[in-house]
């Protein structure tokens, strides 16, 4: 195949603006689209991949040579999380092909499209400005979903995601406009290879906004407060949108920025103090929480701290553990908040009490949730096990003994309060208020998908390994970026 | 070929296409678990046999630095896999007809099978990563087990979880440090490592190994998830759980501290009356552990609850034994996994048979039972036999070698320790026996209630056999013992060289000819007694001295489940008796909690400006921090 | 040594511990009588009781276990008995002792009163069970100076075997371990009154308290049977205590002197004091003479 990665973003994009039209065609046509668009994204993500292993391809817009023009950047890493993203999009896409609610069905699949659509092409583009227009595409996007159920919980959440995400927008203009200003130049390959002759305190003041704002986006503490909210808030399936894509390319961002780009290594580290910080702030807070959602909302944000801790230690093998954590968490997570979201929607509620019990109704999900479960603690034969492992591996391997005691502490207290709804939810009395329904197929076959893609890594993990080497040496070798992109890329 | 690398597999996929399959015919499940098991047992003995030592790597799907998985076979191992390959099937026999019933039926035999096969991994693996696996997959699969029964409090699946988690963790990260210095995860490179490391470094690892399987084996302070756990947990499962799981923490230590670290290595350390600091520091909370939960076995009411609390203090007398390590020592701790896992897995399965049977739990509703249930109490007899230490039985010979390991080293004091566990277990072993079977019954229909089931017969026989076997010939497993050291390095301990004696050290005793001369006497007093007297009159049960009076069937008379209660009026024991460690864990627990709510309230306010606060706050920090 | 003569040994072994044991009881009596300024029975009285009871034509029993209780509690006695040398000659009465050690033969001193707790135990008596407990709780306390007496002596000798310990305090007087560990005696010798039943340990069988504790429920064959292990029973304690301690004995009468000259001891012990109750016991039992005997372990490991 060799279409035009450029179709990646503007299919999604044309299909959107176009979903209102097909609306008066037939009342579930935009889910329809929605779906089969991501379905074409992810094809042509995963035949690009192969291409883009061998070497990174550069794709020209408009036909003006970069360090002119805006060019796509398809390095391994890049074209990785590109088949993340529109894979996990796909597998929520099917789930909401029932959800049932309806008056807002062409929004929602325009807005899906929207985030599915920014998150690519933040991983894919070269050029800096570029990458702030497809995140604020996708964070604009994600208010609306946020709040698109227009009950209170959501639309509290959608407006405290909002006022920490201008902020957030703000900084990272302030800090590309400084660059641009200090270096004349928006091409990222083009600012790293000048980024060392930017005046020092500048330079600084740069990277700072910038760390910033893509911290927020990226759920690092203590600009994450605002996560926990929304993952309460929006609706399930939003919910596991937002941890599986929008939070991985907010962290591709942070880390391409940080690595490629301006090669900071003070900042790495502080990376990996903030990421320590992160785990151990949200697995505490996770303790006392007794809606589960708003639970899972904090376990996230602590996996989150364990990539940002991997990625701070700055090895190849600790990056390597990272870009697998990424793999794990957004299955995980997806996995978990798919389940919770129909048991919730069964059980009438997602906090403790409501959910008492419901394993025995719904041994199914409930079974699935247990799985992910699992999984986001760590235990083998599953998928999250390896990724730990190979993070903590690499973090005892440089000397940091105390820091992978706190992260194990933090799973402990995980464990606790992750068994703790398990028991809720299987040991109780059946609950007699609720009458069992049947789970429709549309739900069911993204959830299998993903539990065999849980257990399947996690016994097999070395099939995905060769992807993670490559992805980890493109983050390390800057100078291989930089001569690739501003020389021409390998052909499509 | 099926070997150390593969037989892990076996349970584990039978157990979950027990699961699967038993949804549309319930009995396969028994029928797979049973063949497994037989199936495993075959394999132990006869295709991972004690001379076969093998390494077999598996390099497939896995990051490179890994050096792939290694599974092997030494004499050592295959002492444990044989203990838990004959556990496996008993406990699937005993199984059948206690959790026929259950609605948890398949996911009994699931876990079941799956925790079986991980403990053939433990024992089997050769490299760090993979014995964390098997030990990870261990901890889950148990604690599904144990929060099966509906009466299970959720508490005790929570401490379960989170102190055995929190242990294997202390082991993952001390298996890290050592990965950081040896650069490979196998075992042989590890013990080349540990010769580069600094003193302090030998101890902080020795101290997070012993940590990992201290708690494993429920030794104080690290205990309090064991009693609940043992109790509460499905009846039929306890017996593997006390007889076998604690054993692999015995395993553990004794791999980690005899072979891969070296009693050597930590004794260089830091040193204390000839032995290693953290040795004789755990060896003393070993005979802590004992004494302390001899006490609060007798004065308890729920037979498994008093179990429970005895099998923690035994366990107690076998770390005390190989923390000190001795050869002598760690043979005395060997021979002691055997036997008590033996006396545990007797006393729990006949226990699991009455409790099925009468539907009581509580000494205070049973009595009497012994003539509607004579095998049971044979079985418990032996059990007690062996529990308190007594010839002719094989309890005895495993407490001699340890009480002539301490002796021989001059571990006096901690041999008084023992000493005082080991006559106060008399008390709770009596207890048992009368408590169930002895007597006057203090229920109603307890004269009606049948044996237990046929399928405890077997493991009931068969243990007590062994148990028989090795109080008469206490010389036979001593072959096996040295194998299982000298897979480790060490070297041989014992003086003796035939089956029917035991000599090491000071002295040597020979079983044969105490039940020679036991049974002699027994038979020719017996044969007397019964022949040359007249035949004595069968008198009613309820026709006893009673100050000139006659009870009736309401008159309490079933007193002996009230032992323990005059325990209290001792002061040190009383005192034992009143601390309890839960308080320290729970305030420890209270103070998290706290910090937590701190954060849920304060941090995460759920105040947008404050969030919009510190954003601006973390960037004026870096700032300050950062900026120059 | 023929074989004849090994086997009349072996049976003669018993026989002697039960008549010389009855009649150290009879003598216990009389002389305790004479404390108390009366008479007291004839000094055969205990064996005339024996035989008696094995006359009468009857006896109740309540199942199996009551039945075997005597029995089992006989066949540990003798068994014990048949592991501690009585002569320390090597050739004459010196049973199976060289095929069991200290160790072995503590044990064994057990096994015959749990075989009794679970005759009890079938009987059903309250003031049985009672008795068994106390017992039992008692032995908590007596055990562990014991202990340490022996732990102090192997030690010393440096080996688990009776035998090679009264062959090391051969050579006279001085050399008996009284005298080489005497803190260790001393300490022993609490443990040692308190087995023998001497008040104030006389716990598990005070008769104003448990009605005979464990002997409630008997009668007949079956009490003949136990008051015959008692007696051996008493023999075999001071024959343990005379081997470890008073240096063994060349032949029978210097047995019988030593074990009587311990067993004076005894008397005077137990017609002077009043009962413990059984914690005060422990109590007692884990201070002052286990202090004592973790001063002589103490002396002993600084050896």
């Amino acid at each position: 195949m060799s279409l035009n990665p450029i179709l990646m973003i503007a299919v999604p994009l044309f299909v959107a603006f176009s979903i209102p039209l097909l609306g008066y065609i037939h009342k579930k046509a935009g889910l329809y689209a929605m779906s089969a668009t991501l379905l074409f994204n992810t094809f042509l993500s995963f035949s690009t991949l192969p291409h883009a292993f061998e070497k990174p391809i550069r794709v020209i817009i408009a036909g003006y040579k970069p360090p002119f023009g805006i060019n796509l950047a398809i390095t391994p890493f890049s074209i990785f999380l590109a088949c993340l993203i529109s894979l996990m999009g796909f597998i929520v896409s099917i789930y909401l092909l029932k959800d049932e609610t309806t008056e807002t069905q062409e929004k929602f699949s325009m807005l899906i499209l929207l985030v599915v659509m920014g998150a690519t092409g933040i991983v894919l583009t070269g050029d800096i400005f570029n990458m702030f227009v497809f995140l604020e595409i996708m964070s604009i996007s994600s208010y609306a979903l946020t709040s698109i159920r227009k009950d209170r919980k959501g639309s509290e959440a959608g407006i405290k995601f909002l006022l920490v995400g201008s902020i957030s927008s703000t900084f990272l203009l302030l800090g590309i406009a400084i660059i641009y200003n200090q270096l004349g130049t928006l091409n990222m390959a083009d600012i790293a290879r000048r980024f060392s002759q930017m005046n020092p305190k500048l330079a600084f003041a740069a990277v700072s906004f910038l760390f910033l704002g893509l911290g927020i986006e990226s759920e690092m503490f203590p600009l994450n407060a605002w996560a926990p909210d929304v993952y309460q808030g929006a609706p399930a399936p939003v919910a596991a949108l937002f941890s599986a894509v929008t939070v991985k390319a907010g962290l591709y961002a942070m880390i391409r920025f940080l690595y490629t780009i301006s090669n900071n290594s003070s900042f790495i580290k502080l990376l990996m103090l903030f990421g320590i910080a992160t785990v151990i702030v949200s697995e505490l807070s996770a303790l006392k929480q007794t809606d589960v959602k708003r639970m899972l909302g904090y376990s996230s944000l602590g996996q989150i701290g364990v990539i940002l801790f991997a990625v701070g230690i700055g090895t190849k093998t600790a990056l390597e553990g990272a870009v697998f954590h990424f793999v794990n968490h957004a299955v995980l997570k997806a996995t978990m908040f798919l389940s919770i979201g129909l048991l919730a929607k069964y059980a009438g509620g997602s906090s403790f009490e409501e959910l008492k019990g419901i394993g025995k109704k719904y041994p199914f999900l409930a079974g699935v949730f247990a799985i992910g479960a699992l999984g986001v603690m760590g235990f083998p034969p599953l998928n999250g096990f390896m990724s730990k492992l190979m993070i903590l591996t690499a973090a005892a391997k440089a000397e940091h003994v105390v820091l992978v005691m706190l992260v194990l502490a933090a799973s402990v207290v995980e464990g606790f309060y992750y068994f703790r709804v398990l028991q809720v939810m299987f040991r109780e009395p059946e609950p007699t208020r609720i009458e069992k329904r049947s789970v429709s197929l549309a739900f069911v076959i993204p959830l299998v998908v993903l539990v065999g893609m849980i257990v399947g890594i996690g016994l097999f993990p070395g099939v995905l390994m060769p992807y993670f080497k490559g992805a980890a040496m493109d983050i390390l070798s800057r100078g291989d970026y930089i001569s690739v992109m501003l020389s021409g890329g390998g052909a499509l | 070929m099926i070997g150390p690398h593969n037989i892990v597999l076996i349970p584990v996929v039978i157990g979950i296409l027990a699961y699967f399959a038993g949804k549309l015919v319930r009995p396969v499940r028994e029928g797979l678990t049973l063949l497994s098991s037989l199936f495993v047992c075959y394999v132990v003995l006869f295709k991972a046999g004690l001379n076969t030592i093998g390494i077999y790597t598996y390099n497939f799907s896995l990051p490179q630095y890994f050096d792939g998985f290694r599974f092997g076979n030494n004499g050592f191992s295959w002492y444990f896999a044989v203990i838990i390959a004959f556990s496996y099937l008993f406990v699937s026999l005993a199984s059948f007809p206690l959790v026929k019933d259950k609605e948890y039926h398949g996911s009994f035999y699931l876990f079941f099978n799956i925790v079986a096969g991980a403990l053939l991994g433990i024992v089997y693996s050769r490299d760090l990563v993979s014995f964390f696996i098997f030990w990870e997959i261990m901890t889950w699969s148990s604690y599904f087990l144990v929060v099966m029964n509906p009466n299970t409090k959720g508490k005790t699946g929570l401490t379960y979880i989170v102190f055995n988690v929190a242990g294997a963790y202390a082991m993952l990260t001390a298996m890290l440090i050592v990965y950081s210095y040896a650069g490979s995860f196998h075992f042989d490179r590890v013990v080349k490592a540990v010769s580069l490391m600094t003193n302090s470094t030998v101890f902080f690892i020795s101290l997070l190994f012993a940590i990992g399987f201290l708690v494993k084996m429920a030794t104080m302070p690290l205990h309090i998830w064991a009693p609940d756990a043992y109790t509460e947990s499905e009846d039929s499962f306890t017996p593997f759980f006390s007889g076998t799981l604690s054993k692999m923490g015995v395993y553990g230590f004794i791999l980690f501290f005899g072979m891969l670290i070296g009693f050597v290595n930590i004794k260089g350390v830091y040193e204390i009356k000839d032995t290693s600091l953290i040795g004789y520091i755990v060896a003393w909370l070993g005979v802590v552990t004992s004494v302390f939960a001899t006490f609060r076995a007798i004065v308890q009411d729920e037979i498994k609850r008093l179990l429970a609390y005895s099998s923690i203090a035994q366990v107690g007398y076998i770390v005390t034994a190989m923390a000190v390590g001795t050869a002598l020592g760690v043979a005395g701790a060997l021979y002691h996994a055997l036997i008590h896992s033996v006396i545990k897995l007797l006393l729990f399965i006949t226990v699991a048979g009455v409790i099925y049977r009468t539907g009581k739990n509580k000494f205070s509703e049973l009595g009497g039972l012994i003539t509607r249930m004579p095998l049971s109490y044979l079985a418990v007899l032996f059990g007690i036999i062996g529990l308190a230490g007594m010839p002719p039985f094989g309890g005895f010979a495993s407490k001699w070698v340890i009480y002539m390991s301490l002796i021989k080293n001059h571990y006096y004091f901690l041999l008084i320790g023992m000493i005082v566990s080991s006559t106060a277990a008399f008390l709770y072993c009596y207890k048992l026996i009368y408590g169930i079977f002895l007597g006057h019954p203090s229920s109603q229909g307890l004269m009606e209630v049948k044996e237990v089931p046929g399928f405890l017969w077997v493991p009931q026989i068969v243990l007590m056999m062994v148990l028989m076997l090795t109080g008469f010939f206490p010389g036979y497993i001593v072959p096996f013992i040295e194998t299982a050291m000298k897979g480790i390095g060490f070297s041989v301990a014992f003086n003796s060289t035939s089956a029917y004696t035991l000599s090491a050290a000071l002295g040597g005793f020979n079983g044969f000819v105490v039940i020679n001369v036991l049974g002699a006497i027994f038979v020719f007093v017996f044969v007397w007694y019964t022949l040359f007297f007249p035949k004595s009159k069968r008198l009613h049960r309820l026709d006893i001295y009673w100050a000139a009076e006659t009870p009736d069937e309401n008159t309490p008379l079933h007193y002996g489940y009230g032992i323990g209660a005059e325990l209290d009026r001792i002061p040190w024991v009383g005192m034992s008796l009143r601390t309890h460690i839960t308080r320290f864990y729970e305030k420890t627990g209270e103070q998290i909690s706290g910090i937590a709510s701190v954060l849920k309230d304060v941090v995460f306010n759920g105040d947008g400006q404050i969030y919009m606060l510190y954003a601006i706050l973390t960037l004026v920090s870096i700032f300050l921090l950062m900026g120059r | 040594m023929s074989t004849g003569m090994r086997i009349v040994d072996i049976i003669a072994y018993p026989f002697i511990a039960f008549l010389i044991g009855m009649l150290y009881m009879g003598i216990a009596r009389n002389i305790i009588g004479r404390i108390h300024r009366r008479w007291g029975p004839p000094v055969l009285q205990n064996l005339i009781d024996v035989f008696k009871l094995y006359r009468k034509r009857e006896a109740g029993s309540h199942g199996v276990m009551f039945h075997l209780g005597p029995i089992i509690m006989v066949t540990g006695v003798v068994t014990c008995l048949y592991f501690i040398p009585m002569l320390s000659d090597g050739r004459w009465l010196k049973g199976f002792s060289f095929d069991g050690d200290l160790i072995l033969v503590t044990y064994l001193m057990v096994l015959g009163a749990l075989g009794m707790a679970l005759g009890v135990g079938q009987g059903g008596v309250p003031f049985g069970v009672m008795g068994v407990t106390r017992g039992l709780t008692r032995l908590i306390g007596l055990e562990i100076p014991y202990f340490i007496a022996i732990i102090v002596l192997m030690a010393h000798y440096n080996t688990a075997s009776i035998n090679k310990i009264i062959e090391l305090q051969a050579g006279g007087l001085s050399n008996w371990a009284m005298f080489k560990v005497p803190l260790a005696f001393i300490a022993s010798l609490f443990s040692f009154w308190g087995m023998m039943g001497a008040s104030p340990f006389d716990i598990p069988g005070a008769p104003q308290e448990v009605a005979s504790g464990p002997a409630t429920e008997f009668g007949g064959k079956y009490l003949a049977l136990m008051m015959s292990s008692r007696g051996i029973f008493g023999f075999l304690k001071l024959t343990l205590w005379v081997d470890l301690f008073m240096g063994g004995a060349a032949n029978l009468l210097i047995l019988v002197g030593k074990t009587f000259v311990l067993f004076v001891t005894v008397l005077f012990v137990t017609s002077v004091y009043s009962r413990f109750k059984v914690e005060q016991a422990v109590d007692f039992m884990w201070r002052y003479p286990t202090i004592i005997g973790l001063i002589a372990l103490v002396i002993e490991m600084v050896r």
